[in-house]
């Protein structure tokens, strides 16, 4: 409130007429009504990221006031549910919600403000926030408005970069151990990435990925016509730049994605470990071969690497590494054709196969028991477009039997999805959107068994320990648990329609595992949960939690939201 | 000097004058500047609406101490928090017992001066509707808190029988009517809301239902300064 505003008058002795006196009274109302403004912190839209599913919480970013909400489903002991809401405070302008490799803590990204308007300046940061509010978060000053976070699988690194390419610099990036703590300059540490006209598209980790005889920890950042190696335990070294160039085609090679062969840490030589990239548009395969070079510079990486440009009969949509005679082979599939590839990156040479159904995806189940053993199978299909038949091609020997390790069933509907569960050799189909049915499919047997659940559009979540699948359908006040054990499936009554399931394993505590629950996220702004016990779901020992979503917002403290907008 | 002073006060302390029953009618504008009542209402100003009964219990002109028992009521707040998606609405009961101690200044009989003590109860009543879930019941709860107002003003009065000549004996003194203005501040303690969506009706259907927690909206504070003009009729 300005100080300049008018204050109220005291009432004059000498307006002693009756109308007289109500004048001023006027005035000082008028006067208290242009000074009492509502503060602007309650016309701020709302903004809430989430929720993400950590190990024991489900956490929200809420934007709008600044802070990361979780919620706790600690079980009772005679059944039922108690819940913990925690809000903390974020810096100004969170864009990023994402979760740490194990999943116990909240990784935030904010983009801070120049100041003004009320706000202190502050700079861009990364925070690593304890969803239980007992630790005080991690800070990594970014000092650059990162719009997008990768995360290695280890839990220890982190690369911010400008997904969107929106930025001054969009070549900069910043590398964050989040195994240390933030260290001026050093931790984040911020990288430019040598142009050759492009910028980072997407970033991968290669972590303890054996080069010679040593473990690297290495980032691949993926840019039109090139690939940069990053070391990342040695950022003072330069940078590794490919360039991807296709022999058949014109067209800008703009890396899609990528698939590690690890080397042979037997070799004499040292292991020299690949990494296949495949390209939209381009029928090639890259495979970039990492050896190590002892003899390097002190500012050069000591590993480097070659690249083959690999034919393929059109571009791979999908591919994946097994396990040959002398080593890691690729399996590239091309629906196109339709047909698959094998390539042994030692020679570059190659085995075309051509299917009976055109796939663009790719499974590998490396132990699937046959009447000759333990075999690797690949399981290629297409997800939606009308196809319905699969391909199952044995890997072990497919260079030489080729299509004769082919056989084609058809799964009885298109398959969106295939999903894992707690047998190595069974998965999961989703149908396409429309019919919502879902089917297992066992592929040591190549059978396919369609269940009475369906989803459509609903939510679908998988037991931690893959036990069972969650089902819910739009609009029911149900979901249904599908135990794969037994193939038993059950119907369990809600009080109001899921929009969200979400399992979670739950964090260990000492020797008892916290928050390990089956939530059901309804939907409401407000919030609404319901948390069902996760290994034996049970209305009789379900909870709800409403309105943690609005908790404590009668005592929002507008002084730290000053302006309607963040500047 | 002083012990002239002291007699003088005394002896008017003493004199006789006319006990009187008040009824006021008052529109009261406090000025709230805690940010949670910004939750209910889109500026600071909570106004609302009095009835106070008055009786004279010590009288000595030209001082007068009247007892007093009121009830004010605002039912009207309510408004959007945009960021948390909930409209909020609430409705204020006061109850009170007060003391108004007024003087009737020489020569000027329809002007009296007052300062006025009251304390007692106020009642929340709050709603929170979630704005996305158009079929969703609004969470309610209610809370009770402590009210003390302290202020002071003026009453301006005209007796009822300067209108007639001669007065008619039900009209005799000190029947009268004005309107008063006052200015002081009013003092709540926070009420607190814990809201819920409220219980079915049907007991099979509350048996039937999974146990469900509410949340904590937090506190909302009604202290300021306050405005207050209205009417008053002495009987």
């Amino acid at each position: 409130m300005s100080d300049s505003c008018p204050h109220p008058r005291p009432l004059a002795r000498a307006a002693i007429h009756p109308w007289r006196a109500a004048i001023p009274v006027f005035f000082a109302g008028l006067a208290l009504a242009a000074c009492g403004e509502r503060e602007a912190v309650w016309d701020r839209a709302r903004d809430m990221r989430g929720p993400l599913a950590l190990a024991g919480h489900l956490a929200w970013v809420d934007a709008a006031l600044e802070e990361l909400v979780t919620v706790e489903a600690r079980a009772r002991d005679g059944g039922g549910f108690d819940f913990l809401v925690v809000r903390q405070p974020l810096g100004r302008r969170p864009v990023l919600l994402a979760a740490s490799a194990d999943r116990t803590r909240a990784l935030v990204v904010t983009h801070g403000t120049t100041g003004g308007a009320g706000y202190e300046a502050e700079e861009e940061r990364l925070y690593r926030l304890d969803p239980t509010g007992r630790e005080a978060p991690v800070v990594y000053e970014l000092r650059s408005p990162f719009d997008a976070l990768a995360l290695s699988a280890d839990g220890r690194w982190a690369v911010a970069f400008f997904g969107s390419g929106d930025a001054v610099n969009p070549n900069e990036l910043a590398v964050v151990r989040l195994d240390q703590p933030p260290a001026p300059e050093t931790n984040p540490r911020l990288l430019p990435v040598r142009t050759y006209g492009s910028r980072p598209l997407a970033v991968h980790f290669l972590e303890n990925l054996t080069i010679g005889d040593r473990d690297r920890q290495l980032a691949l950042i993926f840019s039109a016509r090139y690939v940069t190696l990053i070391d990342l335990e040695h950022l003072d070294r330069r940078m590794t730049t490919v360039f991807l160039s296709a022999r058949a085609s014109t067209d800008a090679v703009v890396p899609a994605a990528l698939a590690v062969a690890p080397g042979d840490a037997t070799d004499p030589e040292g292991a020299t470990p690949y990494v296949f990239l495949r390209a939209p548009g381009i029928a090639e395969v890259f495979a970039l071969a990492l050896k190590d070079n002892p003899e390097a510079a002190a500012d050069q990486n000591d590993f480097g690497p070659t690249v083959n440009e690999i034919p393929v009969p059109a571009p791979p949509d999908d591919f994946a590494v097994f396990d040959g005679p002398d080593g890691a082979l690729l399996l590239a599939v091309h629906g196109r054709t339709p047909g698959v590839t094998v390539i042994d990156p030692r020679t570059t040479a190659a085995w075309d196969v051509r299917l009976d159904a055109a796939a663009t995806r790719v499974r590998i189940f490396p132990e699937v028991p046959t009447r000759d053993g333990l075999r690797q199978l690949a399981l290629l299909w297409s997800p939606g477009a009308g196809q319905t038949r699969a391909g199952f091609l044995v890997l072990d020997d497919v260079q030489t039997r080729l299509r004769r390790n082919l056989e084609t069933i058809d799964l009885g509907a298109p398959v969106q999805q295939v999903l894992p569960t707690g047998d190595p050799n069974r998965v999961l189909l989703v149908h396409d959107v429309y019919s919502g049915s879902l089917s297992i499919l066992d592929v040591a047997d190549r059978t396919v068994v369609p269940l009475g659940v369906r989803v459509g559009t609903g939510a679908l979540a998988t037991h931690p320990e893959g036990r069972a699948f969650f089902f819910a359908a739009p609009g029911r006040n149900a979901i249904a648990e599908l135990r794969l054990d037994t193939g038993h499936a059950e119907d369990l009554r809600l009080d109001a329609p899921p929009a969200g399931l979400y399992a979670l394993p739950g964090r260990t505590v000492g020797s008892t595992r916290r928050g390990r629950a089956l939530l059901v996220d309804h939907g409401w702004s407000s919030g609404y949960l319901t948390a069902l016990p996760l290994d034996a779901p049970d209305r009789a020992a379900a909870g709800s939690l409403q309105g943690f979503l609005a908790d404590g917002f009668l005592d929002i403290d507008a002084g730290r939201h000053p302006a309607e907008e963040v500047p | 000097m002083r012990r002239r002073l002291l007699v003088a006060v005394l002896a008017l302390s003493w004199a006789p004058a006319a006990r009187a029953t008040d009824l006021r009618l008052g529109a009261d504008l406090a000025w709230v500047r805690d940010s949670s009542f910004d939750a209910f209402w889109t500026n600071d100003l909570f106004s609302r609406f009095d009835l106070c009964l008055a009786y004279t219990t010590v009288a000595a002109v030209p001082f007068r101490l009247d007892a007093e028992l009121g009830y004010g009521y605002a039912g009207y707040l309510g408004a959007d928090a945009s960021f948390a998606a909930i409209t909020s609405e609430l409705s204020v009961h006061d109850a009170y017992v007060g003391l108004r101690a007024s003087i009737d200044p020489p020569g000027v009989s329809w002007l009296r001066p007052y300062v006025r003590v009251q304390g007692g109860a106020t009642f929340g009543l709050a709603s929170f509707r979630d704005t996305s879930a158009d079929d969703a019941p609004a969470y309610e709860d209610w809370s009770v808190g402590g009210l003390v107002y302290g202020g002071g003003g003026v009453e301006f009065v005209v007796p009822l029988g300067v209108f007639l000549d001669p007065p008619p004996a039900p009209l005799s003194e000190p029947m009268a009517f004005g309107v008063f203005l006052e200015g002081g501040y009013f003092y709540r303690s926070a009420l607190s809301f814990d809201p819920s969506i409220p219980a079915p009706e049907d007991e099979d259907e509350v048996a039937d239902r999974i146990p469900t927690t509410g949340f904590s909206a937090g506190d909302v504070v009604l202290s300021g300064g306050e405005l207050r003009i209205g009417f008053v009729a002495r009987l």
